[in-house]
């Protein structure tokens, strides 16, 4: 199991960012300028802000999904098939549904120019739906035979099933309720602390982005940047007591406080 | 249940009328002279509706066929798209009465031409359905494919394909009525060379046996409501066992 970065290690980067710019086919106003970022390997960062101010479409960038129109993203990967080595996990399930829980696991090996040269065995498709906290047995539903939490977590296993080295969330327990949030938040944590995947969330609950992340970064302003970066100093390994401690709470009104100060975003200005 | 209710109600209110405004059966038959008619004429009616359904099946497989073979070229560009669309639209806005005499004309007095003009007329909503169902494709599906690196045919067949079933089914569902009205139309014009409710329709009305006429018009409106019943429930069930989705109301 690989362990994270030492103290006296130089941590590797995952993506590094500099004066990014992304402009709409035509649009007067670039949706990001000047955007720098780096995120290293094997870190949980979170990305917050206020509506409209870009964190989804980040995220796209960074998956490869939109290229920027200026600036420089480099993603360095530890792999040469660099964009399967990236597991997106959507707000909704975005499951197949004439396809079983193990035939949707599958779908992302059997796309590609290289479509079938891998495989999941059984017991692979078994061993990920274990690991999401799905069962063996759910491995033959169809997915409207799924409640919405069991929905999600196929799609992360999904998301897990290239192996991939980055972990893309884009507010993946939005559409949950605040229960199976809880125990989502608390998995998805559990497995980047168990596979150390360099995990990068956008969310818009503040709590979540404390709770799980080691650094979260604020977007803001138009066009939309960098604002504000909070390391969170919660312990490696996330429990729920975490939830209730002191630091939890001091991390949490400092992320509060620096959206609070974030400058209105481009949509939002529009609306105002 | 309600359906039937009105049904009743409704034959109830046309004998009444027929009754109270004694009104001369050449002119307006009631329920139960056309019922009468209709229990004579059974062994016809049903020859001629399996004559007309039979070609109206035929005209709606080449409907489906052609239509999406036609949506799989639209789907495909843009450009393809505005150049050939319009082509489709003008062909749902020549009247059928129109197609008929000239698919006739064209292509002889037979069964074909029949299953022809069928086809013409259903083949616009398997066309437009079928484009729309494999161009309306959740954005964040397409994402997941294009993240894996799915190539063109990869997503046209485990995606696009898969998804456009509950709009084809919907279109071959709109279609089915619109086949059985082609038919008739198309017997109509062909006349009395070939059986069917088409041509029992321009028999009977020449002769002006309004209850037979009647009997006729009815067992082909039955034969449009069965059609759209049978499409339903098979597309229904097939995407359902088969593929998870619902037809729903599209």
């Amino acid at each position: 199991m690989p362990s994270p970065p030492s103290a006296s290690e130089k941590p590797s980067p995952a993506f590094s960012l500099r004066d990014l710019e992304l402009r709409f086919n035509g649009a007067e106003r670039a949706v990001f300028q000047n955007l720098c970022l780096d995120v290293v390997q094997g870190e949980f960062l979170s990305i917050v802000g206020p509506s409209g101010c870009g964190k989804s479409t980040l995220l796209k960038m960074l998956a490869g999904l939109l290229m920027p129109t200026g600036g420089e993203l480099n993603r360095h990967s530890t792999s040469a098939e660099s964009s399967r080595r990236i597991g997106f996990v959507f707000q909704h399930p975005t499951l197949l549904p004439w396809r079983t829980a193990a035939e949707n696991l599958k779908l992302p090996l059997e796309l590609g120019p290289d479509a079938g040269s891998r495989q999941l065995s059984q017991t692979e498709c078994e061993d990920l739906l274990l690991q999401v906290g799905l069962t063996a047995a759910d491995a033959d539903k169809r997915p409207s035979e799924l409640s919405g939490g069991m929905q999600m977590r196929l799609s992360l296993a999904r998301a897990l099933a290239t192996g991939p080295d980055i972990l893309l969330l884009d507010e993946p327990f939005a559409a949950v309720d605040d229960l199976l949030r809880l125990r989502l938040q608390e998995d998805v944590r559990g497995l980047y602390e168990k596979k150390n995947l360099t995990t990068i969330l956008v969310t818009h609950n503040l709590h979540e982005a404390v709770f799980m992340s080691d650094r979260v970064i604020v977007l803001g302003g138009s066009p939309s940047r960098v604002v504000d970066t909070i390391p969170i100093s919660g312990p490696r390994s996330r429990t729920a007591e975490f939830r209730q401690s002191s630091a939890f709470f001091d991390d949490l009104r400092l992320v509060t406080a620096a959206l609070f100060r974030t400058p209105l975003s481009g949509k939002e200005v529009e609306h105002a | 249940m309600r359906e039937i209710l009105v049904f009743v109600l409704l034959v109830i209110v046309w004998q009444l009328t027929v009754w109270l405004g004694n009104i001369h059966p050449v002119l307006f038959p009631g329920p139960a002279a056309v019922a009468t008619a209709a229990w004579k004429l059974r062994i016809d009616l049903l020859e001629a509706t399996f004559r007309t359904a039979l070609a109206a099946f035929t005209g709606l497989s080449i409907s489906v066929i052609v239509g999406t073979l036609s949506a799989f070229v639209f789907s495909q560009s843009t450009m393809i798209r505005r150049a050939l669309y319009p082509y489709a639209v003008l062909l749902q806005t020549i009247p059928i009465i129109a197609i008929a005499p000239i698919v006739i004309v064209s292509f002889g007095r037979g069964f074909f031409s029949i299953a022809l003009v069928s086809s013409v007329i259903s083949l616009f909503p398997i066309i437009t359905n079928t484009t729309t169902g494999l161009l309306q494709i959740d954005p964040n599906l397409l994402d997941l494919f294009r993240l894996n690196g799915a190539t063109r045919l990869q997503t046209l067949l485990k995606l696009r394909v898969p998804c456009s079933l509950p709009f084809l089914f919907s279109g071959i569902r709109i279609a089915s009525g619109s086949a059985i009205v082609g038919a008739i139309v198309g017997e109509f014009f062909v006349g009395s060379g070939q059986p069917g409710l088409g041509s029992m329709i321009q028999r009977k009305s020449a002769s002006l046996d309004m209850a037979e006429l009647y009997a006729t018009v009815l067992t082909s409106t039955a034969l449009g409501t069965l059609a759209f019943a049978a499409v339903s429930l098979l597309g229904e069930t097939l995407l359902r066992r088969r593929f998870g989705m619902s037809l729903g109301g599209r």
